[in-house]
């Protein structure tokens, strides 16, 4: 067993009862989403919102539980206390985190797949648009959950960093707050100079992922939309991603004390 | 393996927990960190082993400016639990070998034995003896050149410490581990130490070789420690 197949094996072992949980939760969220349905003879009214709703909850399922597990680890000195990088050391955590996000994300995309299976003639929707659909807002939420975990890692690392100043240890939440405004601040400056967002528009690829959804008459209608992705807009966000997961690994090796 | 602290300061608030350290600790010797409590003994340990940063100073091992991944080699036993509750003894057992490349699988097989630790057991049903034991198997069953002791002995009863030390005498390499340990059982660490080191208030009070203090001052470690710092209270109030 690799060092790196031992942080993932000891990261599922830390974190499945969370897990576990989350699928308990939500299948019961599911049932009673179906018996409502069942209750008031309208088989498309909370099970579809049910599961969209799940599925939205999933844009901060990865962070959370990558939160989760490092909120373990500064508990003791144990996670530190290790020869392998700390790339290595966050790296196990989102791998672990996005695994558990896959298999959720499938599980709900297959309930959802069922449900228009069983009422096909109730939903309308093109086959086409229902597989692109589905590809694009799963690898969507993937993206989003990966995105917030960067944020995620760069504030506990920061928060745990400043944890060794006495004086301004109590107040370590505000600095966070402080970095999150500045950050918003730089970004909205950013977006006011001249034809900044010209050049950040000037690429864009279309993608159907736009729904449009309108339950008339007991039938649920969709359509997608086409949106257009920048180009120059998505890799600021990967280049923001990566520049804060190098920080938050530099910050591990030289800065946090727990 | 030399251990170098070069001027040592680091702040908890407004206390200094370690004040301009300095220290050097030779390859194939076993040191005694001695103190009272809030000394400065669990950081400096902390310290070798890259927990914990000086705010002023440096500290090498092997010439090496000591970061969080020293760890390679340095062996690490703290006072406090560092395990994952839902692990098995196994399970921990198999983390370690998978991180640390010097973990010696079989070495630690005979641990668990002579300490009669069951490897399917989950460690959040172990006794504080059968943790602090474990505590130990994880860091003797390592080869690293540096081995840190915090308080191997706190909150266990007397059969356990006593197969503790038991244990060290039959798995410290004495030739070519470095070995500090830091405690207040002093009583239980004598017959191991090489050199016993004074600690107090975050400073370095005194060392001096075991045997030196034994055929010169015709002093065991507890006494000396107990005047050394008898002397330090006279001098403080005067």
């Amino acid at each position: 067993m690799s060092a790196f197949q031992g942080l993932v094996k000891k990261d599922f072992v830390i974190s499945k009862s969370w897990f576990l949980f989350w699928l308990v939760f939500i299948s019961l969220f599911l049932i009673v989403a179906l018996a409502l349905d069942h209750y008031i003879l309208e088989p498309l009214t909370f099970l579809p919102v049910a599961v969209l709703l799940l599925l939205f909850f999933h844009a901060f399922f990865l962070p959370s539980m990558l939160l989760s597990m490092l909120r373990l680890e500064g508990k003791t000195q144990l996670w530190l206390y290790n020869p392998q990088s700390s790339k290595e050391l966050l790296l196990s955590k989102v791998y672990v985190s996005l695994v558990y996000q896959v298999a959720t994300q499938l599980y709900l995309t297959a309930v959802g797949l069922t449900i228009y299976q069983f009422f096909k003639s109730q939903i309308l929707i093109e086959a086409s648009d229902l597989v692109a659909g589905t590809i694009i807002f799963n690898l969507g939420l993937l993206l989003f959950g990966l995105y917030v975990s960067c944020w995620a890692m760069f504030y506990w690392t920061v928060y745990h960093s400043l944890g060794k100043f006495p004086t301004i240890k109590g107040w370590r939440w505000l600095l966070l707050l402080l970095i999150f405004f500045l950050y918003n601040v730089i970004f909205t400056l950013l977006t006011r100079i001249p034809g900044f967002k010209e050049v950040m528009n000037k690429w864009t690829i279309p993608v159907f992922a736009g729904p449009n959804f309108s339950h008339k008459q007991g039938s649920w209608e969709i359509y997608l939309n086409a949106t257009n992705i920048p180009v120059l807009g998505l890799l600021f966000y990967v280049i923001l991603a990566v520049c804060l997961f190098l920080i938050s690994c530099w910050l591990l090796d030289r800065k946090v004390e727990v | 393996m030399t251990i170098k602290l070069s001027n040592v300061s680091k702040r908890y608030g407004k206390d200094f927990s370690l004040k301009n350290v300095s220290l050097t600790l030779d390859t194939g010797k076993i040191y005694g960190l001695l103190g009272p409590n809030g000394s400065g003994k669990s950081t400096t340990l902390k310290m070798i082993a890259g927990l914990v940063y000086p705010d002023l100073g440096q500290v090498e091992v092997n010439g090496e400016e000591v970061t969080r991944r020293i760890s390679q080699k340095v062996a690490y036993l703290t006072e406090l639990d560092m395990f994952y509750p839902s692990f098995t003894v196994g399970n921990m057992v198999e983390f370690y070998a998978s991180q640390f490349i010097d973990f010696d699988r079989k070495k630690a097989k005979q641990l668990l034995q002579d300490m009669k630790l069951d490897p399917v057991k989950k460690i959040k049903q172990l006794s504080k003896g059968n943790r602090g034991r474990l505590k130990l198997v994880l860091a003797l069953a390592r080869t690293a050149p540096v081995l840190l002791l915090d308080e191997p002995f706190s909150g266990l009863d007397p059969m356990v410490r006593d197969s503790i030390v038991k244990s060290m005498l039959s798995y410290i390499n004495f030739d070519e581990q470095t070995v500090i340990i830091a405690t207040h059982e002093i009583d239980e660490i004598e017959p191991l130490l090489d050199e016993a080191i004074v600690i107090f208030n975050g400073k370095i009070i005194d060392q001096k070789n075991v045997e030196d203090l034994r055929e010169e001052a015709a002093l065991s470690v507890l006494e000396w420690f107990k005047s050394t710092m008898a002397e330090r209270e006279r001098n403080n109030h005067e």
